[in-house]
C-alpha cells in the first residue's frame, strides 16, 4: 500500500498524536521515527505530502531531514518544530525545497495540520463529487438550478 | 480590446463580489507572503473611491496615488509605485477622489494598459465589491483570479454569480468577435435558462453551439479546461465552513462545467482585528497565526 503521508517525529507523544488525528480523519498516514527508515519509507512511497516533525533536532539529524527533503519529487512538505529548530531548518534546506511547503511554528496544532493536508491532498485530486448538502440544496434553489 | 505586450508578471485578482469579506486583508497579507518567498510584488488598491489597502500597511500618508494618474498630475503609472517597509513589496495607493469610480472608458483603458505594463513577479489587484464594469474590466488582463467569499448563503450566491456572469462575459465577447448573431441570441435564451431548459447547465449550451458553430463550442470547452479560478473560503470557523467551498466547486463544476477550481479555506482569526488596531499586516504582526498559515497556503498556490 502507498502512503500519500509520511510522518517523521522521533517524538513518540508528537508523533503518535499527528499519526492518529490523520488517520482519524481518513488520511492514509505512514509514521516513522527513524531516519534511515523515513529516507527508504519516501523513496519508496513517493508521497504527496511529507510532514518533518524538528522539534528539538540536533543539527545532523535536521541536515540528513533537509536531504531527505531533496528528494519528494515535488510533494508538499509541512515542517515543524520550535521557531529555532525551524531557523535551523531554513538554513539548511534550498531554495527549491523552500518554494512547496509550510512551515509550522509550536505550539503543535494537530487541526491545523489535519486541514492543510486535506488542502493539499483535495489539490492534487480532481473535484470530488460530494453528496448533495443541505447547502448545495439552499444554494440550487436559489439559484433556481 | 487590444492586449498590451505580455511580459513575465503575474497579475492576480483579487475579488469578492460581496462587499466586506476580506479581499483587502487578503490582498495585502497575500501581498507580504509571496514577498518572503523571495517574489517582487506590486500591490494595487484598486477600489476606486473606497481605498484602504494602506491602511494595512500603516501607510498614514500617500505620497502619490492613482488620484494623480487619473487627474493626468503623472503620466507614467509606476511614478507612484510607493515602497514599504517589507523587502521586495510596493504598493500602488488607491485614489479617493470623488467621482473616481466612474472612470471615464478611455482613462480606465489608459490604467488597464499601464498596470499589465508594470514589471514584477507579481502584481496583486484588490478590486472592488461587486460585479460591475470597473471590477470586470480589470480582469481581462488577470492570469489568476483570487475570488473571496465568506461560508454564509448570500455570499457564496454572490461568488457563484460572479463566475457565471464572467463567463458569459467572455462568450459575449467572443460570440460578438465572430459577428454570429444566433449565438449571441442563445445566449441571451441562456440568461433566461428557466425558459429553455436545456440550456440550464454548460453542457446544453455549448451542445446548442456546436449545432450552430462547431469551432466556437470547442473553444468555450478550451477557454473552461483552462479556467482554474482559486475560490478562497474566508473567515471559517469549522471544518464545516471551510468545506462550503466545496459545494461551490461541485455547483461550478456541475452547471458551469469548470472542472479545474481550486478551493482554499481561511480561518476567523481574532489576531486579524488586532493586527488593524496595530495598523500593521497580520503577517508581520503574527506571522504565526492560523490566518498567517491559510495565506501562506494561497501564496503557495499561486507560485506553482
Ligand atoms: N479571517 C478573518 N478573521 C477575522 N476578521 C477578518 C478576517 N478577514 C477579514 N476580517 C475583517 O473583516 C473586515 C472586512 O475586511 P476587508 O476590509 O478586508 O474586506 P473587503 O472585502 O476588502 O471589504 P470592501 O468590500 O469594503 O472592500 C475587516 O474588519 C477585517 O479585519
Ligand atoms: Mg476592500
Amino acid at each position: 500500500m502507498a502512503f500519500p503521508v509520511i510522518i517523521y517525529s522521533a517524538d513518540k507523544s508528537r508523533g503518535g498524536i499527528l499519526h492518529k488525528i490523520l488517520k482519524r480523519n481518513g488520511l492514509s498516514t505512514l509514521w516513522e521515527n527513524q531516519l534511515s527508515q523515513t529516507q527508504a519509507a519516501v523513496l519508496t512511497h513517493h508521497p504527496e505530502i511529507f510532514i518533518a516533525d524538528i522539534k528539538n533536532a540536533l543539527k545532523n539529524e535536521i541536515v540528513f531531514l533537509a536531504n531527505i527533503c531533496l528528494k519528494l519529487q515535488g510533494a508538499f512538505l509541512i515542517v515543524i518544530g520550535g521557531s529555532v529548530d525551524i531557523n535551523t531548518f531554513e538554513k539548511q534546506v534550498s531554495e527549491l525545497v523552500l518554494e512547496n511547503n509550510l512551515r509550522l511554528t509550536d505550539p503543535l496544532s494537530p487541526e491545523l495540520i489535519v486541514s492543510k493536508v486535506k488542502e493539499v491532498l483535495s489539490l492534487r485530486e480532481k473535484p470530488l463529487q460530494a453528496q448533495q448538502t443541505d447547502l448545495e440544496i439552499d444554494l440550487k434553489q436559489f439559484l433556481k438550478l | 480590446m487590444a492586449l498590451p505586450d505580455k511580459n513575465d508578471t503575474k497579475i492576480v485578482a483579487i475579488v469578492g463580489p460581496k462587499g466586506g469579506v476580506g479581499k483587502t486583508t487578503i490582498s495585502a497579507n497575500l501581498a507580504i507572503a509571496l514577498s518572503k518567498l523571495g517574489k517582487n510584488v506590486i500591490a494595487v488598491d484598486l477600489d476606486l473611491g473606497a481605498s484602504n489597502l494602506h491602511t494595512l500597511f500603516g501607510i498614514r500618508e500617500t505620497k502619490a496615488s492613482l488620484d494623480d494618474f487619473v487627474l493626468n498630475k503623472i503620466t507614467n503609472l509606476p511614478d507612484i509605485v510607493m515602497n514599504t517597509d517589507v523587502n521586495n513589496l510596493r504598493i500602488i495607493c488607491g485614489g479617493n477622489i470623488p467621482g473616481i469610480a466612474n472612470l471615464h472608458y478611455n482613462k480606465k483603458l489608459k490604467l488597464i494598459r499601464n498596470l499589465s505594463q508594470l514589471k514584477s513577479d507579481f502584481v496583486l489587484l484588490d478590486l472592488g465589491a461587486g460585479a460591475s464594469s470597473n471590477v470586470v474590466d480589470f480582469l481581462i488582463i488577470a492570469q489568476d483570479g483570487v475570488l473571496v467569499t465568506t461560508p454564509e448563503v448570500p455570499s457564496l450566491l454572490n461568488a457563484y454569480s460572479f463566475i457565471k456572469t464572467l463567463i458569459f462575459r467572455r462568450l459575449a465577447l467572443h460570440f460578438k468577435q465572430i459577428e454570429q448573431k444566433e449565438l449571441i441570441e442563445l445566449l441571451d435564451k441562456a440568461r433566461d435558462f428557466e425558459s429553455y431548459p436545456k440550456l440550464k447547465t454548460m453542457e446544453g449550451l455549448i451542445e446548442a453551439v456546436r449545432s450552430i458553430n462547431v469551432a466556437a463550442a470547442n473553444s468555450i470547452r478550451n477557454f473552461l479546461t483552462n479556467y482554474k479560478p482559486i475560490v478562497v473560503v474566508n473567515r471559517a470557523r469549522s471544518e464545516k465552513d471551510a468545506d462550503t467551498g466545496k459545494v461551490l466547486q461541485n455547483l461550478m463544476n456541475q452547471y458551469l462545467s469548470i472542472k479545474s477550481s481550486i478551493i482554499l479555506s481561511v480561518h476567523e482569526d481574532t489576531a486579524v482585528g488586532i493586527a488593524v488596531t496595530k495598523l500593521k499586516p497580520v503577517l508581520l504582526a503574527a506571522p504565526r497565526s492560523l490566518f498567517a498559515k491559510d495565506i501562506e497556503m494561497i501564496a503557495q498556490v499561486l507560485v506553482r
